[in-house]
């Protein structure tokens, strides 16, 4: 139960790098509708895109991270009963 | 230029802007990253110091792959940090080696070209009444640029940036030699609101700058707010007045204030006329400038004090030296020159679009009626400076059907029911101190140390 709140707010943090992280993707894609016509210009723009695939993969860690949370806490909980309970044992 | 290259300057501009935002971006997810796996790790110490001494071992693994995937993310996210930051710099690398290699072509053309560009000036001075068009004007400053003792130090920079270089140097210089040091720009008078009517096109800026031109000495050092709605205001600010000791800041002083130190000693008197016309914190604000007016307009749309206060918005100038001003992104600019008017070369370069926002339209000369108007003007700037030629140029404008034109005058139009004007008359008015300066100073004198 003690944990209960530290989780939480390890999930809004987890909530708000994906949202930002997503934001920073939609980015990253708008400059796919600029023109570049010189062959530097095509070599940054491939760099671009493969920077956005990289935050993708970021982005998926993250929600898998942020979907063990809940069964952390289930976890945590059980665990600080069952001490409890031994600690009541006398 | 007259040669191609594959370089779109306001795509490479978006794309180094889209960079550095993405670090930026990037470094707010690796500090909450970072938090959430500091969190992660330190849960499981307590955890496991909880459970020391029991039969139950101390650990959640569901907790443990959140650590351990967070852990791979904290790595990766440092790197793309990284990696961002380099593209943002590569981009903007790759600008500024084009603006440079555009700029040392300029001044390489324009060396190799004087003895004709000189014969062009001389003839288009003679065809304009004794006065440089716009071009020439542009002409005769960067031709002024090759006199300067550092001959081909300057060529990396582009003639626009030399001739602001020089006109800070020259305004501060005039700045430090004027008597006005101490003096601040304080309003001094407030006229009482009245309500007028203009037609709703973007005629009425034209309107409402003629209730400031030429209305006598008595009206001069006057710029106007207008309550637009609720919670839209327009600040209207006039050309150059003729100014008697200093007092009134929009003499040729102003062009030095403008120049010199962006305009920053009008915003607090601005701020103020705004709030006074009932302007609440986060109003809209347009500024519409003729002229030196414009010059204000331009930098106090980047000026922070009123940033903070108020929503800046929009800009329109008629006849104004603007081109190297920073004007924001996020401002929607409308800029009306005339190739006949000398004054918007005064800076040296041409005033251009800016991108879809910054729109800047470019008319060849006074219409026959204005020049019947004016048959006997022989002011310093000339017919085509007059503000009824450009009162001319925005009816004009008004028959204009390119969707980008009708895009900009729809997002300036005025209401067509009549609006609360009120006239501010501004001055230079020594400052004044504050009763805790006074104090001091008085405490100053008191300590003084005797006379040996």
């Amino acid at each position: 139960m003690m944990f209960s709140a530290t989780l939480d707010s390890m999930a809004f943090q987890l909530d708000d790098a994906q949202k930002t992280t997503k934001f920073a993707i939609a980015q990253l894609d708008s400059i796919g509708s600029l023109t570049w016509e010189s062959d530097a210009g095509r070599a940054f723009y491939e760099q671009v895109v493969e920077l956005g695939s990289r935050l993708q993969n970021l982005n998926r860690d993250l929600a898998e991270a942020e979907g063990y949370v809940g069964s952390a806490m289930r976890e945590i909980q059980a665990l600080e009963l069952e001490i409890l309970k031994q600690k009541l044992v006398p | 230029m007259g040669y191609e290259v594959s370089y779109n300057e306001f795509d490479y501009a978006k794309a180094n802007e889209v960079c550095q935002r993405v670090v930026r971006d990037l470094e707010e997810v690796q500090t909450w990253v970072v938090a959430a796996h500091r969190t992660a790790e330190q849960t499981q110490i307590q955890i496991a110091t909880m459970a020391m001494g029991g039969s139950t071992p101390g650990n959640s693994p569901s907790l443990h792959s959140i650590e351990f995937r967070l852990r791979g993310s904290v790595t990766g996210i440092g790197l793309y940090c990284e990696d961002s930051r380099r593209l943002a710099e590569a981009i903007g690398q790759a600008r500024s080696n084009y603006e440079s290699a555009e700029a040392r072509v300029e001044h390489q053309i324009l060396a190799t070209h004087i003895p004709s560009k000189l014969g062009e000036v001389i003839a288009g001075i003679r065809n304009n009444g004794l006065r440089p068009p716009t071009e020439d004007m542009e002409t005769m400053l960067r031709l002024m640029m090759f006199l300067q003792l550092d001959f081909t130090l300057g060529w990396n920079g582009t003639f626009g940036d030399q001739i602001e270089g020089w006109t800070k140097l020259v305004s501060n210089v005039l700045r430090y030699f004027r008597s006005d040091q101490n003096r601040e720009i304080v309003i001094t008078q407030k006229d009482p609101p009245e309500y007028v009517e203009v037609d709703g096109g973007v005629e009425g800026y034209y309107d409402y700058h003629s209730m400031l031109e030429d209305q006598g000495p008595e009206e001069n050092g006057k710029f106007m707010v207008v309550q637009r709605d609720n919670d839209s205001y327009v600040v209207v600010l006039p050309g150059t007045q003729i100014g008697e000791g200093f007092e009134n800041p929009f003499d040729e002083f102003g062009i030095s204030d403008a120049f010199g130190v962006e305009s920053e000693n009008y915003a607090d008197a601005i701020a103020q006329a705004l709030e006074d016309s009932g302007a609440k914190e986060g109003a809209e604000v347009t500024f519409s400038g003729y002229s030196q007016g414009g010059i204000h307009a331009a930098q106090l749309m980047k000026n922070s004090k009123l940033k903070r206060k108020f929503k800046l918005t929009k800009m329109i100038t008629f006849g104004s030296p603007i081109a190297n001003i920073d004007i924001p992104d996020d401002v929607r600019s409308l800029s009306l020159t005339d190739s006949k008017d000398m004054v918007p070369g005064l800076d040296g370069t041409p005033n251009k679009n800016r991108g879809r926002h910054h729109f800047t339209v470019n008319f060849d000369g006074p219409s026959d009626r204005i020049k019947r108007l004016h048959r006997d003007e022989n002011s310093a700037f000339g017919t085509p400076h007059k503000l009824n030629n450009y009162g001319d140029h925005l009816q004009e404008l008004e028959l204009d059907s390119r969707p980008e034109v009708r895009e900009q005058l729809d997002a300036f139009r005025l209401p067509t029911k009549p609006l609360k004007v009120q006239k501010f008359k501004i001055e230079r008015r020594r400052k004044q101190l504050t009763d805790e300066q006074v104090e001091k100073q008085a405490e100053r004198m008191r300590t003084m140390a005797p006379g040996h």
